[in-house]
């Protein structure tokens, strides 16, 4: 029978641990031996895989094959959350395969100093996101009522002709619709303040369509934020007051505590990249 | 606030922003290949399509997807 390819799948980085002779956890193909390969204090967090499940026939294969994504994106965060319970890491992105356990002791090797910077830099910090909605049809119900223009232009209305009360009708829509799209970008731009204040960096993101999130609103604010663990409380605290404090439409999201996914650069890039 | 790991739905799309980047990569002595990355995006529209979102991914079509970065 042909022998099968073994590859080294790289979860994340960390330091080196005792912790890891214990490791009981599922990563990618259901493997459920995770190692770390070490080099000097340094260690990259690995299981072995089938080459030929990552090889293009295969791959095509198993990409379009939701089950087999799902379960594989999350034996890969399963991995690194465990890992970053009791200590920093820096989690690599999905799907880094090294052929030879050398290549993945160069990968260490070469990138010794920087990786001991980073772990420094981000321990006791996790990454959390927090993702903000507008309603905008119930934002706009809102302003309605409390704007004083347009309690004028309404009371108008309902003494004018149909012909004048029509442009009239429009413009309250048009003053509407202004008001509604500035106060959006206030709140978005206070909520990441607000955030920020609480977190050691913090990154925005593009915001996702209706058809990706599924909601009737708009998302207004996709933030994820770095959090050092003494602060953890504070900024949750914020989210909750925020979550029963505002109203005018709106919703909020937080979700965490993620890897630093956010907040790595990986030398790998630059690697493939040569 | 439970572990991303643990609830579906968003944060499961959370994931996908967060893990899948460029395609899987082989990084060895003679192998480098970077998949295709409308690869990616078809796996992306099977894992969303069980994500409760089939009927809007249906109308939307995939180019929102590109979305997730």
């Amino acid at each position: 029978m042909e022998r099968r390819k073994k590859g080294f799948y790289i979860y994340c980085v960390a330091g080196v641990d005792t912790f890891f002779e214990e490791l009981k956890v599922e990563g990618i193909g259901r493997s459920m031996k995770v190692y770390p390969i070490e080099y000097g204090d340094v260690c990259a967090v690995v299981s072995d895989v089938d080459l030929d499940d990552f090889g293009d026939t295969m791959l095509e294969r198993n990409l379009s094959d939701s089950e087999w994504l799902e379960s594989n994106l999350r034996g890969h965060e399963n991995v690194i959350e465990e890992v970053m319970r009791n200590r920093a890491v820096i989690p690599f992105k999905f799907g880094i395969i090294f052929s030879a356990e050398t290549r993945v002791k160069e990968l260490l090797e070469q990138n010794y100093d920087e990786f001991k910077n980073l772990l420094n830099k981000l321990k006791d910090k996790r990454e959390w996101a927090i993702k903000v909605y507008c309603n905008i049809e119930e934002l706009k119900r809102a302003l309605r009522k409390s704007n004083a223009k347009i309690n004028e232009l309404k009371e108008e209305i309902s003494k004018k002709s149909v012909g004048a009360a029509y442009f009239l009708t429009k413009q309250v829509e048009d003053i509407l619709s202004k008001e509604a799209d500035q106060k959006v970008v206030r709140y978005a731009e206070e909520f990441c303040r607000k955030f920020r204040e609480f977190a050691d960096n913090s990154t925005l993101s593009p915001l996702w369509s209706r058809e990706i999130t599924g909601k009737d609103a708009d998302m207004i604010l996709n933030a994820t934020y770095l959090v050092d663990a003494k602060k953890e409380n504070l900024f949750l605290s914020i989210f909750q007051s925020f979550k029963e404090h505002v109203d005018d439409g709106l919703m909020f999201e937080c979700t965490g505590p993620w890897p630093p996914y956010n907040f790595v650069s990986l030398p790998v890039r630059r690697i493939l990249d040569d | 606030m439970t572990s991303p790991a643990q609830s579906r739905d968003i944060t499961l799309l959370e994931l996908l922003d967060r893990i899948l980047d460029r395609g899987v990569i082989i990084i060895g002595d003679v192998t480098i290949s970077v998949a295709d990355v409308d690869l990616i995006f078809l796996g992306l529209k099977l894992i969303l399509t069980s994500v409760e979102t089939a009927e809007r991914m249906r109308q939307g079509g995939m180019e929102e997807t590109v979305g997730l970065q």
